[in-house]
């Protein structure tokens, strides 16, 4: 039987402005992905326990606020702690240019920002999840 | 990592990772499964079951807390449906356990009903009993947002709690066979709104003419907090009272009967879709030499031929 791709989709912080996680979502849904949906004002730690008991392939984050750079990575450094840092980690949302590079150092894998087709996340996700 | 081991360790990664391998169909997981399966029966099994929206996942949260405040621990494995045309899943009951899915002794897990149609999926079943090993006191299982004949759960768990909210319909929606028979306990949710008092009237008019033991009605509103108290009493005092009565055995022994009869099913169906007649069955059956019923015994037949040990 296919294994099925497990993706959690979350916004760490305080922004509470979620439309473009639940487009995301539903993107990855009709790609036929299980996607464990956790919502808005999740903190590093909620994101990283939910990806550990939820098993998923792929962590995929929303933000707004411009904190990225300091929730993101907490997350990693939680992921690195609780031994997952197997599992893909995606971005997306406003995050300007200069910050990219900081973002990939640090073990994300892609930043989608605005204006990027859903299809082309799906299929980065397809492509890249380790397991 | 010895999956065996950590998982009667508690650990959590580990936990997941044999749930996912389970439901997957994975043989290396059914292995481990099949040796832990052994030491099952520690955790008293709670389900969860009403339509969408009645607030199932809110409750759940909420009544999952006061057992880990008591220093239980306590598990929700918790079900949304798979779409039927893409196989992909929104598993959104995560957003509404926020006080619990990050405390200690709490594992909070959702799945897909994967083209289950009883409201809960094969995987969630193994998912308890992996659960059940692992140390959880208390397994909550949360079925699909239910409408009227999705009562697998009553077979799965040793309690039911129905949950439905005010004038979802009239006397007749309450009248009807299926899902309003299976609750052990029925709860009225969203107690504060308009018709709460009318439905609570219409639910145990109905019970009262039921045979056996009446269930309790408790209303709540997971705002105020009302009706939290009473509710946790009752389900103690409901478990209790099963655990100590002779039926629990019965009970137990017909939740055996109806995962062995799920079982039986996929194997069957299975063996049978990978028969060399399949083709030839499936002509027959387009030209209306056959029916499609009498197909099914032809390839049945062909089954027990196969292989010595399916005898009839």
């Amino acid at each position: 039987m296919e294994r099925k791709i497990r993706i959690l989709v979350a916004k760490p912080g305080l922004d509470g402005h979620d439309r473009g996680a639940k487009v995301i979502a539903r993107a990855f849904m009709e790609a036929g992905f299980e996607v464990i949906y956790t919502g808005i004002r999740q903190t590093p730690e909620d994101i990283v326990e939910a990806a550990v008991q939820e098993d998923v392939d792929c962590i995929a984050m929303s933000i707004l606020s411009g904190a990225h750079n300091y929730l993101f990575s907490r997350v990693m450094e939680l992921a690195k702690e609780k031994g997952i840092e197997d599992v893909l980690v995606i971005a997306g949302g406003i995050i300007p240019d200069e910050d990219i590079s900081y973002l990939k150092s640090i073990g994300i894998a892609e930043i989608f920002t605005p204006g990027t087709p859903t299809s082309y996340a799906v299929d980065f996700v397809r492509k890249n999840v380790k397991r | 990592m010895d999956l065996y081991e950590e998982v009667l360790k508690g650990n959590k990664r580990s936990i997941a990772k044999l749930i996912t391998l389970v439901e997957n169909k994975d043989e290396e997981g059914f292995e481990i499964y099949e040796r832990l399966y052994k030491k099952t029966g520690g955790a008293k099994r709670v389900g969860v079951t009403g339509p969408p929206g009645a607030g199932k996942s809110t409750l759940l949260d909420i009544l999952a807390g006061t057992y880990l405040d008591d220093g239980f621990k306590a598990a929700v494995v918790t079900v949304d449906p798979t779409s039927p045309f893409t196989g992909g899943a929104i598993l959104g009951d995560r957003v509404r356990m926020k006080e619990i899915a990050g405390r200690e002794n709490c594992f909070v897990r959702s799945m897909g009903s994967r083209g289950a149609l009883g409201g809960i999926s094969s995987g969630a079943i193994y998912a308890v009993d992996i659960l059940d090993v692992a140390g959880y006191d208390y397994i909550f299982i949360e079925t699909v947002g239910t409408g009227q004949s999705e009562v697998d759960i009553v077979k799965l768990s040793d309690m039911v709690i129905l949950i439905t909210v005010p004038d979802l319909g009239d006397d007749i929606q309450a009248f009807k066979a299926g899902i309003m028979e299976i609750g052990d306990l029925i709860v009225i949710n969203k107690c504060d709104r308009e018709g709460a008092l009318r439905t609570y009237n219409h639910i145990s008019s109905i019970l009262s003419l039921k045979r056996g033991e009446k269930p309790p009605i408790i209303t709540t509103d997971c705002i105020s907090r009302k009706g939290i108290e009473e509710l946790r009493r009752e389900v103690d005092r409901l478990l209790d009272l099963r655990i100590k009565s002779e039926e629990i055995g019965n009970r137990r022994r017909q939740i055996g009967l109806e995962e062995l009869k799920r079982s039986l099913v996929d194997i069957v169906i299975e063996k049978s879709l990978k028969s060399k007649n399949i083709e030839d069955v499936l002509d027959n059956i387009g030209n209306k030499n056959y029916s499609p019923g009498y197909g099914a015994k032809i390839l049945i037949k062909s089954l027990c031929s196969q292989e010595g040990e399916y005898d009839t």
